[in-house]
């Protein structure tokens, strides 16, 4: 993902703001790291450059 | 309990990137015309499958973000991205329930032949708005049920045999409902024939074999009403589905 999707980018659940880690990334974007939801207490993988941002209770 | 959409579809992933009926169906030319894509536009293509709708706009806006439940439909959407050099194509694992998007995010959205895998189609029309800027466009396009209710019965059981993660078609009646009740003000309704040829839609489906029987006598054997409002054909077996494409603005 690109680092300026994180405008748009909310909790699924509570569709607060996310904190971005990043663990890799390449010219382009983010190809592994996570996003965090101070809310929730929750973690949102990115991996293979795609975030996966499916509520806990359906992952 | 209903089997998972991600399973269905994580093994079936790749016929979608080529099927015909998704890869040049008619309603996907008047998704794009309805949808009237701007230059400016930031879109959200839901439940994007191999991404065709969100590969068709891609061209004429400025950034098109493709969502799916399901990786392995993703994957194949950036792969079909990556062969037609589209570089403002984003990638998200979501669900259209819990769009992890804030609100009023979107320019356009986009929905094509996805709500009748929907458990609730309010839920999902709410959300949409949700990520709709005020003023903001949705075109959705699916399969609907006849208004006639024992034909409305008829469909669902074919699709659902077909296909066990099938919810509904739902009815023209029940999407004007959705819309209004989702603050969605419907300005253009489009209906079209998609036509099916029925080997190649159980085989997109995994369908078993004794299923696929049964679909076919259903089809060429049931009554004669049936046989002509879905214009069944045979040799090979072909019919038709009515299908509605949907313009709705965000008041």
């Amino acid at each position: 993902m690109k680092r300026d999707l994180m405008e748009i980018l909310a909790c699924p659940v509570c569709k607060g703001e996310l904190e971005l880690t990043v663990e890799q990334e390449d010219e382009k974007e983010i190809i592994k790291g996570s996003l965090y939801c101070k809310n929730c207490n929750e973690t949102y993988p990115i991996e293979d450059g795609i975030p996966n941002l499916l509520p806990p209770n359906l992952r | 309990m209903r089997p998972d959409v991600r399973e269905q579809f994580g093994r079936v992933a790749e016929l979608y990137a080529t099927s015909q009926v998704h890869a040049h169906g008619r309603d996907l030319d008047i998704i794009v015309r309805l949808a009237g894509p701007q230059s400016g536009d930031l879109v959200l293509d839901v439940s994007t499958g191999a991404g065709h709708t969100a590969l068709a706009l891609a061209a004429h806006v400025r950034r098109v973000v493709a969502a799916d439940i399901t990786p392995e439909m993703l994957a194949v959407a950036r792969r079909l991205a990556a062969v037609r050099s589209s570089t403002n194509v984003e990638l998200c694992q979501a669900d259209v329930r819990a769009l992890p998007f804030m609100a009023g995010s979107f320019d356009l959205v986009t929905c094509r032949t996805a709500a009748h895998h929907y458990p609730r189609l309010d839920e999902a029309l709410r959300e949409f708005a949700r990520v709709l800027r005020p003023g903001g466009r949705l075109v959705v396009s699916d399969t609907v049920a006849p208004d006639d209710e024992v034909a409305d019965r008829f469909i669902n059981a074919v699709e659902a045999l077909r296909d066990p993660t099938h919810v509904r078609d739902w009815s023209l009646a029940e999407w004007r409902a959705a819309f209004a009740g989702a603050g969605l003000r419907l300005e253009t309704t489009e209906q079209l024939d998609l036509e099916l040829d029925f080997e190649s839609w159980v085989e997109r489906s995994a369908t078993p074999p004794e299923l696929r029987e049964v679909l076919a006598l259903m089809l060429t054997r049931g009554p004669a009403r049936f046989r002509t409002l879905f214009k069944v054909r045979v040799n090979p077996l072909r019919f038709c589905l009515p299908k509605a494409v949907f313009l709705a603005v965000r008041d």
